[in-house]
């Protein structure tokens, strides 16, 4: 175990990673959890990969963009306010100065027993076995869990995201570029809880592109146990088209709650035509939930916090002050 | 100078060092890097643990397991800390995750975290850990005493007087493990001197009696132990000792800064590498190498007469205790709060397997006052009473129990300037919406804490050029003390604060009452007067004969130091710093406290604490919109120092309520949430507008008509706030944190919508 190596060019063979914010990487380094053999600094791209620009009615976010500056800027609080909320309400104030919205993307579970950097864990250690599973003391992932895994992804960006349809573009190690869904980037843990995405060795996340949104609403519930600096116990990403008080098309996607920014395509599809009110959110909110894990012990409230985030998401995008919700 | 902490400057340039900054130009050596190796498990035996890869790593110098530490000697731990049952390395046992199992030490932090991840341990598993109380039903025994506390009391028959009474409640409430977490982890360095003695740089909150550990461990003899801090404390004695323990400043305490083990590991870790070491804490080892503030459960049922008034008050506490003396005093505080006709005390210990529990902010009083504030308002829903009618009612005039009358009691006026700041009369009523959908809740509590005086000394000079130098080794946790003892001094003598020095550092400094309980400033100050009162005496001798003075010849025998002059009696004075030019240098040895300020009144602080609190109907999340918190504490001595205190023990007591809890791994026994990031603390963002308000004007007019503050103000906080959730949703809190798990089980039985719509 030698100190890792620090390089400003090139791109990260076997064993190394790419750092940007660092935000995450080094937390990890410091815990003992990531032990990469170099890191390559994605500061030296930072001039080609930190804008925001618009073409075409999409608006792209270079991956090194930091999480204030995509904050602060006026067409994200504008046209994507579920962006906008994911990240002001995402990590601190000094956090989100530094971390980017690639690192932000790729961070990894909070799961104790992957953190403690010494428990049996799959995700760390693979075969090694869970140390969650059959635990009734700790969270785990009310959907997308598997036998080998049952960690949730804690990230705030990625499931406005999913919501959103937002794509992203990635560069191999040869130069190419492709485009990739934004909900296909993380995978379900299955049987290899520690492959976390799509991307290959060395590839790089180069940019975030929004299509340009034709809902009507669209918000990102966030609910934690304390008002800053804490990750999601439960978080919804709505957003909605209505005509009149009708719900035209939605999409509702989970996060904190799930393996993966979760989707929740049936419940899109109920909403359709229904009529925007309190008791339509109600039920949607439970629909939600009602194909989840049945969870364990303390555990159980979380499908509850689920529901209730998604129906005040749905309130909120739907514009119906919650005055008259009450 | 009023106002600004007198190390503070130093603090916010980053100048003042904490021991973990302590470089060869302070400590005239370079010591290597210790660190721990802790058990991953909670019981067992450990059968081998495997040091080779560790020791060939480049860098690693010792490795000290239970096979070669030095062994230790029985310790009395006055502070009923874990070294007091359980000394570190002495056995292959494991009692519980995250115990010590080995002290890897070498010349760079880099190599000894690499020695750290180098070492296996091969360990015989002990029987599952048990540690919750929920677990531990076949552990809890009755006891007679609970720490400092009573674990038995009773007044009159409260069976039968509940059994009669017309309103009764019966709940049962919960308080889960929490710790101090300082912001500072912290470190220890350590030497062992050529003539036997051990150099310790450290932060304590105890000088010699932490000190006296250390001796005591190692056999540095009767001058390093007991005796030895007897004759401090009794004899006013500053002599040196072979532990050479420099206290620093520390980086937030709380109860604890510093483990009490590390202060023994170091020194053994330096003797087993033959060179001095500074045992360096991480964060995961502040959770276990430290105490916490343990589980709790709380049986409480009251009973009343049909117009409010208290007919009984039993309480039934499950108290956790880990593997230290110490014991939560939950039965110390609550039957001293309200007139009551008859009460039961019936407490329950369970020894789990922890780390040893220690103190926290409003020990046993925190827990203890949130059951009985919570149980009030249950009683006054009950008998339809304004929660603040039914406590008027009950106000105790004289003490509850005893009958004596208290020393100064401003409670009642406490309520009135936090019931006016809040606007308790013209609230809203529970469950009221406001403008943006959200419901509208108040709440309130009452706060009380013992007041205590412990014993302290100090040895002062006043010098020639009107200077005052006091030797007192007391502690400074950024709480302010240095800045209040030496305002007080300044007020004693009437020496501007610049001309006075406190010398804290070294032991050879006179024996301090540690920083413990809000008693330090207190405790320490009647000491510093004592000193000041010999040198009057003195002084006034001298005086009298000598014809040049304006107090020539008087006969007044008591004399006393009223800054700026010194004063007679029969009313004559002369200016001190005359007196001193021309007499030249003048020292006292005082000492204060020794009865514990046992006198005939009864002693406590009082608060009262208001909450104004908005709730999301939907999401049950809330905002504590308004915090007013009106405090009992005598005169004020530094007002911005003292509103710190106040609004921080306020802060605390906001995050007792609403997250803090420390999470236990039930298999394995170790806290999971064991780092900053995931063992929440209240942010800025979740400090409302905290109002602080002070009442109350102490016992007469000497300059120590003050009580201890720190502790009370975290007391009524947490009731508070629950009661202000109850209110706005009618959901009755019974477990702190309360957090959402809580508040969904709350309002449960209330809500169409927590039951579940149909779907579809
Ligand atoms: C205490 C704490 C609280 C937090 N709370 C929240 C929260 O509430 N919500 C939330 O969403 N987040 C939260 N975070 C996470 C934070 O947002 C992330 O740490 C941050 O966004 C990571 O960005 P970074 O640039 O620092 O990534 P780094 O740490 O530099 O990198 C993270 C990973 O991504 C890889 N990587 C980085 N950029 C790229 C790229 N362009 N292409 C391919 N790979 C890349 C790196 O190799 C590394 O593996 C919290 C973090 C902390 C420490
Ligand atoms: S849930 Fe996943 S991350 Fe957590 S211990 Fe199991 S395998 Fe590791």
């Amino acid at each position: 175990m030698t100190p890792p190596v620090l390089r400003r060019d090139g791109l990260p063979l076997g064993g190394e990673k790419w750092i940007a914010g660092g935000t995450t990487l080094v937390d990890l380094m410091k815990l003992g959890v990531e032990r990469p053999a170099g890191l390559v600094d994605l500061g030296a791209r930072r001039g080609e990969l930190a804008r925001i620009t618009e073409a075409e009615g999409m608006l792209t976010l270079g991956a090194m963009t930091t999480m204030a500056e995509a904050e602060r800027d006026p067409r994200i609080r504008q046209r994507y306010p579920a962006v906008h909320l994911a990240l002001s309400l995402a990590a601190s104030p000094q956090i989100r100065e530094m971390a980017t919205l690639g690192g932000n993307l790729l961070q990894r579970t909070r799961c104790t027993f992957f953190r403690d950097g010494r428990s049996a864990c799959n995700k760390r250690n693979p075969g090694a076995g869970c140390s969650a599973i059959g635990n009734p003391d700790e969270p785990r992932a009310l959907f997308g869990a598997s036998g080998h895994c049952v960690a949730t992804y804690p990230g705030d960006l990625a499931v406005a995201l999913v919501a959103l349809d937002a794509t992203l573009s990635v560069e191999a190690a040869d130069g190419s570029v492709r485009g990739m869904a934004g909900s296909d980037l993380h995978r379900l843990p299955g049987d290899t809880p520690h492959v976390e995405t799509a991307l290959d060795p060395g590839e790089l996340i180069t940019g975030i592109h929004l299509p340009l949104p034709d809902w009507t609403g669209q918000t990102y519930v966030k609910l934690r146990e304390r008002a800053s600096y804490g990750f999601a116990s439960a978080s919804a990403a709505v957003c909605v088209r209505l005509e009149g008080r009708t719900v035209v098309a939605a999409r509702v996607a989970l996060g904190g709650v799930a393996s993966v920014p979760w989707r929740c395509r049936g419940v899109e599809d109920w909403l359709q035509g229904r009529i925007a009110d309190r008791n339509t959110f109600l039920q949607a909110g439970r629909a939600c939930v009602s194909r989840a894990d049945p969870g364990v012990g303390k555990d159980a409230y979380r499908q509850e916090l689920c529901a209730r985030a998604v129906t005040k998401a749905l309130l909120v995008a739907c514009n119906s002050a919650s005055d008259d919700a009450v | 100078m009023r106002g600004h902490r007198i190390e503070g400057a130093d603090k916010v340039r980053g100048r003042a060092p904490f021991v973990d900054d302590l470089r060869e130009d302070v400590l005239g050596f370079t010591p290597l890097i210790a660190l721990a190796v802790t058990a991953p498990v909670g019981s067992g035996t450990i059968r081998r643990i495997d040091t080779d890869a560790a020791l060939r790593l480049p860098g690693v110098r010792a490795i000290m397991t239970h096979e070669n530490a030095p062994r230790l000697r029985k310790v009395i731990s006055l502070s009923m800390s874990e070294p007091g049952v359980r000394l570190p390395l002495q056995s292959p046992r494991i009692a519980y995750a995250g115990q010590v199992v080995a002290v890897v030490v070498a010349e760079t932090l880099m190599a000894a975290r690499q020695g750290v991840a180098a070492i296996a341990l091969d360990i015989e598993p002990g029987p599952a850990p048990v540690v919750t109380l929920e677990d531990a039903d076949n552990r809890l025994r009755a006891v007679k005493r609970a720490g400092i506390g009573p674990g038995r009391s009773r007044k009159g028959n409260a069976d039968s007087a509940l059994a009669a009474a017309t309103v009764t409640t019966d709940d049962t409430f919960h308080n889960a493990p929490h710790h101090q977490n300082p912001l500072e982890p912290g470190a220890v360095v350590a030497r062992w001197d050529g003539d036997g003695g051990v150099t310790v740089h450290a932060a304590v909150q105890w000088h010699h009696i932490d000190a006296m550990m250390i001796g005591q461990a190692f056999g540095l003899g009767w001058s390093d132990g007991m005796p030895g801090l007897l004759r401090r404390v009794i004899g006013r004695s500053r002599h040196e000792s072979r532990v050479r323990l420099f206290n620093h400043f520390s980086g937030g305490a709380f109860g604890r800064n510093i483990s009490y083990q590390a202060l023994l590991l170091a020194p053994m870790a330096a003797r087993v590498a033959g060179a001095p070491v500074k045992f360096v804490q991480t964060r995961r080892d502040t959770f276990s190498l430290m105490s916490h503030r343990s589980e709790v459960r709380q049986r409480l049922r009251l009973g009343a007469h049909p117009d409010g008034r208290l007919a009984s008050i039993v309480l039934e506490p499950d108290i956790a205790k880990g593997n230290a003396a110490f014991v939560e005093p939950v039965g110390e505080m609550p039957f001293q709060l309200y007139t009551h006709d008859t009460h039961r005390l019936t407490s329950r210990v369970a020894q789990l397997d922890l780390p040893g529990a220690g103190w926290m902010r409003g020990p046993g009083v925190a827990h203890a006052i949130f059951a009985l504030e919570q149980g009030m308002d249950r009683l006054a829903a009950r008998l339809r009473m304004d929660p603040l009618d039914l406590r008027l009612l009950n106000h105790a005039g004289t003490h509850p129990v005893s009958g004596t009358p208290w020393e100064a009691k401003a409670l009642r006026g406490a309520y009135a300037a936090g019931a006016a700041a809040i606007g308790w009369r013209d609230r809203p009523k529970g469950g009221t919406i406001r403008p943006d959908g959200r419901l509208t809740g108040y709440g309130m509590a009452s706060a009380i804490d013992l007041g205590r005086q412990f014993p302290a000394t100090a040895h002062v000079t006043l010098t020639a050029d009107a200077r005052a130098v006091v030797s007192i080794a007391v502690a400074e946790m950024g709480q302010g003390l240095l800045t209040g003892l030496t305002g007080l001094v300044s007020e004693m003598t009437g020496l501007p604060p610049d001309r006075i020095t406190l010398r804290r550092q070294a032991i050879s400094e006179a024996y301090a009452a540690g920083s413990i309980g809000s008693t330090g400033t207190y405790s320490n100050a009647a000491a510093i007067q004592d000193a000041l009162h010999r040198i009057a005496t003195r002084l006034a001798d001298r005086t009298r004969k000598d014809r040049a003075s304006p107090l020539f010849g008087r006969k007044a025998k008591r004399a006393r130091i009223e800054g700026p002059d010194l004063a007679l009696a029969d009313g004559s004075r002369a200016p001190l710093a005359d007196l001193l030019y021309r007499h030249g240098d003048q020292s006292g040895s005082g000492r204060a406290g020794l009865t514990f300020g046992a006198s005939g009144k009864a002693k406590a602080s009082f608060g009262a604490v208001f909450c104004e609190m908005a709730v999301d109907p939907v999401t049950l999340e809330i905002e504590v919109v308004r915090l007013v918190g009106a405090y009992d504490c005598g005169r004020v001595l530094q007002p911005a120092i003292a509103a710190a205190q106040l609004r921080g023990a306020m802060i605390m007591g906001l995050g007792q309520a609403l997250m803090e809890e420390t999470r236990l791994d039930r298999r394995t026994g170790a806290w999971t949430n064991a780092e900053l990031g995931e063992a929440l603390i209240p942010t800025q963002a979740d400090v409302p507008h905290v109002e602080v308000l002070t009442v109350g004007s102490g016992t007469d007019d000497g300059p120590l008509n003050f009580k201890g503050i720190a502790e009370t103000a975290i007391v009524g906080v947490a009731p508070a706030i629950a009661s202000a959730f109850a209110d706005a949703t009618g959901g009755l809190i019974r477990s702190l944190p309360m957090t959402y798990v809580e508040r969904l089980r709350a309002v449960s039985a209330l809500e169409p919508i927590a039951q579940g719509v149909a779907s579809e």
